[in-house]
């Protein structure tokens, strides 16, 4: 049978172990959090537009396999929204990759095979915006994978150490009365307040 | 001293944002993974109300028609926008977690169009508990956004408080340099690899 001593000790210990892992994801949160508030870092695009034109041979014919091949191709990763897909009447293929810090616009002539990248740079904001979200959103990048699987898995761990804190508290940490209602009166008036923005 | 102080801070901090922080963890959960939830793909629902009106509304003090607009109508939220859409109409928008209204009044007609959205489904409610945020509304909104500061600053706090006692104690729990590492390998990399 477990002892006391050793649930405290395991619990203690993934409270620390979780709470490095998850230090990270704590702080980025904690800024991006910050900056949806205050605007600190614009999400905009902040630098002038680099073009890079290119000759590619491409097989797809369907816009979605273009647009996979073009990624490919350029190795670039990012949302391509279906609004922005279309070929004018020169037969140039248009369309837009947008990633968390970076913007693509890219022009394909179909009958010359000639590509044009221009690509605009956005603000930090825009980093923030994208790895506070990184859960929803996961482009095809290995690395916004794993960042997505990372917070994933942070969250959780998180939500493990605000139940491990709270046993502590009991435990070791709340030693007066006073520490007491202050936990009990916290979390009461943020309830409070919280049932006052979903009723008024 | 200092160990002491960071000890007290990491505590107090927690006495604080329990609830906050475990509010936000569990709708940006649920936010993040509800495409795999039934009835995902269900975003709103929508009804139109129509009102004739006997007295023109002053829409050049926004504020106040607005307010006299959700006394009326019963409309919950905060007053997020109100503008001269076109010329003889002008539009105020109401957000509350558990409902978006869009009042169109349309000056010349002297009618009012009411289309009152409501999330669908429990999960599009915890994502719009999620996204609340802004210093704008009532003082319960003031309120509410002061928190989310608050909380945003303990989690960086946390982060590194939660470090620095851990880094006191490295020799016993060795192992953590190792969950270390890994949290700040992906978190560096992540964000170099999207400024370059």
């Amino acid at each position: 049978m477990l002892n006391k001593h050793r649930i405290f000790k395991f619990l203690y210990v993934i409270h620390l172990y979780g709470g490095l892992f998850a230090s990270g994801f704590f702080l980025i949160m904690g800024l991006s959090a910050l900056n949806y508030q205050h605007k600190f870092f614009s999400k905009e695009v902040t630098s002038n537009s680099v073009s890079d034109t290119c000759n590619v041979a491409i097989t797809a014919s369907d816009d979605k396999l273009l647009v996979e091949e073009i990624k490919k191709i350029k190795n670039i990763f990012g949302f391509d929204p279906d609004w922005e897909k279309y070929t004018d009447s020169n037969n140039v293929f248009h369309c837009k990759i947008m990633r968390p810090g970076r913007d693509y616009t890219l022009y394909l002539n179909k009958n010359t095979g000639q590509l044009i990248t221009i690509t605009e740079s956005k603000g930090f904001g825009s980093i923030f915006v994208g790895m506070h979200e990184g859960i929803i959103r996961k482009p095809e990048s290995l690395i916004f994978n794993i960042w997505g699987y990372y917070v994933l898995v942070a969250s959780i761990t998180a939500i493990l150490l605000v139940f491990t804190g709270i046993y502590f508290w009991f435990k070791k940490s709340i030693k007066t009365k006073r520490d007491a209602y202050l936990a009990i009166g916290f979390g009461l008036g943020y309830i409070l307040i919280f049932g006052l923005l979903l009723l008024f | 001293m200092i160990k002491k102080l960071i000890r007290k801070i990491h505590f107090y901090l927690s006495l604080f944002l329990y609830v906050q922080v475990l509010l936000y963890l569990l709708t940006g959960l649920m936010f993040g993974v509800h495409s795999f939830m039934p009835n995902s793909e269900k975003e709103w629902n929508a009804k139109m109300e129509f009102y004739k009106i006997s007295n023109k509304i002053d829409t050049s003090n926004k504020e106040k028609s607005g307010l006299e607009l959700q006394r009326k109508y019963a409309i919950k939220g905060r007053m997020m926008n109100a503008k001269l859409e076109k010329e003889n109409l002008f539009k105020y928008d109401f957000n509350n977690p558990l409902e978006n209204v869009e009042v169109s009044y349309i000056i010349d007609k002297d009618s009012v169009i009411l289309a009152r959205s409501t999330p669908a489904t429990f999960f599009k409610q915890t994502e719009r508990i999620h996204v609340l945020h802004n210093y704008k509304g009532k003082w319960f909104h003031l309120v509410w956004a002061t928190m989310l500061d608050v909380t945003a600053v303990s989690m960086i706090l946390f982060s590194i408080t939660g470090m620095i006692l851990w880094y006191d104690m490295r020799k016993k729990f060795g192992l953590g340099w190792y969950f270390l590492i890994v949290s700040w390998a992906i978190t560096i990399y992540t964000i170099i690899s999207l400024v370059i």
